[in-house]
């Protein structure tokens, strides 16, 4: 088993003009998202796990976020950076995936995410102690973007630019949304 | 207890693991699906061969039904004009003057025969052959 959470410098992706022109062009577009492929795929799977909680759905979206980008590559205008472009994509996978795994089984989003951390104790993927399940489980009473932020923020330890970039919310918004997040979760942390 | 504060807690983790050599797999099965995706496109004329093919052999058939009616009546012209009058003769139960009834006054115009019988000769034959003599009286 390999323990996660090496931190992902986003910024290493030096001249990302010339790395896009790689990208986009037929000649070198394949070794180039070879590259894209490694630098991304800790941080996107662990921002994906995060979010869909158990380790083989977060493969499944990660893969689908993956076929996605190399997909759309073409249509990456260059507004906005790679790494958020990417972020974009792979929080709209896993919310739908989500939404249409709560669909299947007739229920809520909140509903299935509250069944997996239920289960998380007995996951073999998930080794954390009484106070990771206790955050686990207080998060997850979260409204959605509450939790998003949350997660971005404190597991993944995004700067608000750099979320703002990826859910398109101000910045003072996220710090609002981070504010309450924090509030509700110290009162269940002390009530638990 | 104290109250619990975020910030004044060790870094809480999620608590997730990943299976071991996930990541030394994971982009060799995103390129197997972007690779098994790329040729779809052409499966897609694969898979459609047989209708491609039965499609363009009936069009060939019909487009080229008015090729061969077109030809048939050419077949006809060309053949012999005296075959076909022969056919006609002998395969027919035609009377002459049946026959007659089809022509028109330039057919007769055509059939016409000049003779350039010489008054002389008509005499001499008339005379030697005297069983005519009832045609002059009638």
């Amino acid at each position: 088993m390999v323990y996660y959470y090496s931190y992902y410098k986003l910024s290493n992706l030096q001249d990302e003009k010339v790395f896009i022109e790689e990208l986009l062009n037929p000649k070198t577009q394949n070794k180039a998202f070879q590259v894209l492929l490694q630098q991304f795929q800790k941080p996107l799977y662990h921002h994906i796990r995060t979010i869909v909680l158990n380790h083989d759905d977060a493969d499944d979206v990660l893969q689908n976020t993956f076929v996605k980008v190399f997909r759309y590559l073409k249509d990456f205008k260059g507004d906005s950076k790679l790494f958020s472009w990417m972020f974009r994509i792979a929080t709209n996978e896993a919310i739908t995936f989500l939404n249409q795994k709560a669909k299947k089984h007739n229920t809520t989003g909140v509903a299935i995410q509250t069944k997996t951390i239920d289960n998380l104790e007995a996951d073999d993927y998930f080794d954390g102690d009484e106070i990771q399940l206790k955050l686990q489980k207080a998060i997850v009473l979260l409204p959605e973007k509450q939790q998003l932020v949350f997660k971005m923020k404190y597991f993944e330890e995004l700067k608000y630019e750099e979320i703002s970039e990826i859910l398109g919310t101000s910045v003072g918004g996220l710090k609002a949304s981070y504010h309450h997040a924090v509030k509700k979760i110290e009162e269940y942390m002390n009530i638990h | 207890m104290n109250e619990f504060k975020l910030d004044n807690q060790p870094k809480i983790s999620p608590g997730f693991k990943v299976p071991e050599g996930y990541f030394d797999t994971l982009s060799e099965n995103i390129n197997a699906r972007l690779n098994a995706d790329e040729p779809k496109v052409i499966s897609l004329y694969q898979r459609h061969k047989k209708t491609i093919y039965a499609v363009a052999a009936v069009l060939a058939i019909a487009l080229s039904v008015p090729f061969f009616m077109q030809q048939q009546p050419k077949v006809v012209s060309d053949l012999d004009q005296s075959v076909i009058e022969d056919y006609i003769s002998y395969n027919t139960k035609m009377t002459p003057y049946e026959l007659a009834e089809y022509l028109d006054k330039e057919d007769i115009e055509k059939l016409k025969v000049d003779f350039e019988i010489q008054d002389k000769v008509l005499e001499e034959s008339l005379l030697n052959n005297i069983d005519v003599e009832q045609y002059i009286v009638n």
